[in-house]
């Protein structure tokens, strides 16, 4: 049962999403886009994760190994796929396998799942021609030089008249669905997991920790260096991929330094050594940037947080504080969440409100059952945070002047304000959590258990970080 | 034939020569213990041995092979294993992490096995796990494997260390000052523990000590070193009365006055 879990929610998340998939022509190619993207960010939190979280090693070149990736697939099955739409339309892979009896249906996820593992071992080759000059290298030179490889990456790409140079690379054939993003996001979680739970982890690891002692017990350290770069930039590689044959265009401006950031953004805050952690932040921050979109989104995310701050204090008080603390940052958290399908229609606003209204309660009766000090002041956060939530989703009319003007420009310029909010959100976060949501634990039964258990450890031990699943 | 044995090595650092025209024979089941004043070169000795260093003159030969040259992790896996001065421990990691660790090179599955977890993997898992906790009994941890080694006490760090260290299968241990910064009945304890790791894994042991009186009571053999050369040998009633190890210990203040 121990050993299930991980694979359970895996399992439930593909089946979720191939359901969703099958239903697709109902969710709007913007929810699609974004489950889309959600899969990828993870994929790649994950393999960064291994480089910079269990063996320590820093890159910032992540969205180099995608771009390699990306364009080396994409170039692949648009000269030589043969897709209707590009240079060897008719002919090529489809029209040789059409002229064996394989219908193009048959053919084209053969061609996508080629294309997916050349674009792993060409990216993989990129991160062992990497990895080897750089091992001299640590901390911010290593950061450094990665850094440098990234944009030589770019910067060749888009000296490359073939593959559409400055100008970008468009007319990919669309091959990537639902299905593949949460497929390859499944099997990289998988496998990232299963080989840091073996030897061959603890060797990772124990580069991170003390490299002398490391090869003094037998461990060839280069090797292992050398191995996380291949191994993450493989699955970099496939996350390129991916991204390549569903957006069906490729720019070289979207692999710069600052995608790498992200990537590396999303593996501190889930936490270093955790794949846990970094599925769920890749998940969180992706979201994050949409929702803070419209001011509905805004207002509900800065509510959510809210709330989190009233309840937190509980978090460590008896079970059925936590059980419901937990409830009220999960209630806000759906209100979020649901506002982006509403948009900015009036339709699904009471819900949210109802979702919002259940939170507070859920907060109120957490802070009230952890007693004390904690009555008090969450209660007060989470009144405060209710009664404004409610003032600016329902009760417009009733705000002073002075705060109505301030909502109607807040409301004006959200898209503007976006990226300071986000921001914002991630200060408070990594305040808040200074070694990530997870720490460098996984999800482990052990954990859902201890938030129904009587309170002896705190509810996220940092302490030890634990290899996944040992 | 010699276990190990290391010939006429000289390591210098630029103008500083650490050690100096430096032989040692060790032969396999001997506990051989090595003393000396603070920067004398015994730990350069180790380094040495375990590939940290690469002496210019002389050879290094384990089980008649030359091992000069060799990385370190290539030499722990040829059956030299050693603990450090200063303890290293994989620190963040459980206490039955950092011992498995060690188990790293008699693993034989490869990344594609682990990616399975296939039957081979499970078969070998489960004996290097066996083989941690049994170490870990023996070295009196087993109630901490799931702590992070970090958080033991000092005294249990360096028996972890220890344990580490024997999960590497060697057949020569190296052990850096183990008792360093034990109390006087943590390093009885621990002296005795060593001697029964001689007796019982048949483990060959070389030990750095600074303090005579603990070497004294469990070696057969004492090396004496200072300002990076060897100025004694024999057992430990010899070196005992041994005029240069006297001077060497006691006598820098005469020197100094002189």
């Amino acid at each position: 049962m121990r050993r299930l879990l991980p694979y359970l929610l895996v399992g439930l998340a593909a089946c979720a999403i191939g359901i969703g998939s099958h239903y697709s022509d109902l969710a709007s190619p913007y929810l699609i886009q974004l489950v889309v993207d959600m899969g990828i960010a993870v994929i790649l939190a994950s393999s960064l994760n291994l480089i910079n979280g269990f063996t320590g090693q820093f890159s910032l070149g992540h969205a180099g190994f995608m771009a390699v990736g990306a364009y080396v697939s994409a170039a692949c099955t648009y000269y030589l796929g043969g897709f209707p739409g590009t240079p060897a339309e008719g002919g090529g892979v489809l029209g040789a396998l059409a002229g064996i009896g394989i219908p193009a249906a048959v053919a084209s996820p053969l061609i996508l799942l080629v294309a997916l593992l050349m674009a792993g071992v060409g990216a993989a080759t990129a991160g062992l021609l990497v990895g080897l000059p750089t091992l001299r290298l640590r901390g911010d030179y290593l950061a450094i030089a990665t850094l440098g490889f990234g944009e030589i990456v770019r910067v060749v790409i888009s000296q490359v008249e073939a593959v559409g140079g400055p100008r970008g690379f468009t007319g990919i054939p669309r091959l990537t669905s639902v299905a593949w993003v949460a497929a390859w996001a499944a099997i990289t979680l998988v496998f990232l997991r299963n080989l840091l739970g073996s030897s061959h982890g603890r060797a990772f690891v124990s580069v991170r920790e003390d490299e002398v002692a490391a090869a003094a017990v037998g461990v060839n350290t280069t090797r292992y260096k050398v191995l996380a770069f291949t191994i993450g930039a493989f699955f970099a590689g496939v996350a390129g991929c991916l991204f390549a044959h569903y957006r069906m265009t490729l720019h070289p401006g979207s692999f710069t330094f600052i995608d790498s950031v992200k990537i590396v953004v999303m593996v501190v805050l889930g936490g270093m050594g955790s794949l846990a952690g970094s599925a769920a932040a890749a998940i969180i921050l992706t979201l994050l940037l949409e929702v803070l979109r419209t001011f509905l989104g805004a207002v509900t995310v800065a509510y959510c947080f809210a709330m989190t701050i009233a309840v937190l204090p509980a978090l460590t008080g008896t079970r059925a504080a936590r059980v419901l603390g937990v409830s009220a940052v999960g209630a806000a958290g759906l209100a979020a969440l649901m506002t982006l399908v509403v948009g900015e229609g009036d339709v699904g606003v009471p819900w949210i409100v109802a979702a919002g209204v259940l939170s507070a309660c859920c907060a109120l009766a957490s802070c009230w059952i952890a007693g004390g000090r904690l009555r008090v002041r969450g209660a007060i956060i989470a009144l405060t945070a209710i009664s404004a939530f409610l003032l600016v989703l329902v009760g417009s009319s009733l705000l002073p002047g002075p705060l109505l003007a301030a909502k109607e420009w807040v409301q004006g310029n959200v898209s503007q304000l976006r990226l300071v909010i986000y921001a914002a959100l991630l200060v408070g976060l990594m305040l808040t959590r200074p070694t990530g949501l997870l720490g460098g634990q996984e999800l482990s039964w052990r954990l859902l258990r201890s938030l129904c258990r009587p309170r002896r450890k705190p509810l996220l031990e940092t302490k030890g970080r634990g290899l996944a699943a040992s | 034939m010699a276990l190990l044995q290391v010939r006429d090595c000289t390591l210098r650092f630029e103008g500083l020569t650490a050690v100096s025209g430096f032989s040692l024979s060790v032969e396999p089941g001997e506990l051989v213990g090595m003393i000396g004043p603070n920067g004398a070169g015994k730990t350069t000795v180790f380094n040495m041995i375990a590939g940290v260093y690469r002496p210019q003159v002389g050879s290094i030969l384990f089980g008649g092979v030359s091992i000069v040259g060799l990385r370190p992790h290539q030499i722990a896996s040829l059956g030299i294993a050693r603990t450090f001065q200063n303890v290293r421990l994989f620190g963040a990691l459980s206490v039955l992490d950092n011992v498995r660790i060690a188990a790293h090179h008699t693993a034989r599955y490869g990344l594609l096995d682990a990616a399975l977890r296939n039957a081979r993997f499970r078969r070998q898992e489960s004996l290097i796990r066996r083989q941690a906790l049994s170490l870990l009994r023996l070295l009196g941890l087993s109630g901490a494997k799931n702590q992070p080694a970090h958080s033991l006490p000092y005294g249990l760090q360096r028996r972890l260390e220890i344990a580490r260290a024997l999960a590497a299968r060697p057949r020569l241990l190296l052990l850096d000052e183990p008792t360093a910064g034990m109390t006087p009945v943590e390093t009885q304890s621990l002296m005795h523990l060593i001697k029964s790791l001689r007796d019982d894994l048949h483990v060959t042991i070389v030990l750095i000590e600074h303090d005579m009186r603990v070497v004294m009571g469990i070696c057969e053999r004492v090396i004496v070193l200072d300002h990076a050369v060897q100025i004694a040998e024999g057992t430990p009633a010899v070196i005992r009365n041994d005029p240069a190890v006297i001077e060497a210990y006691l006598g820098e203040v005469t020197d100094e006055q002189q």
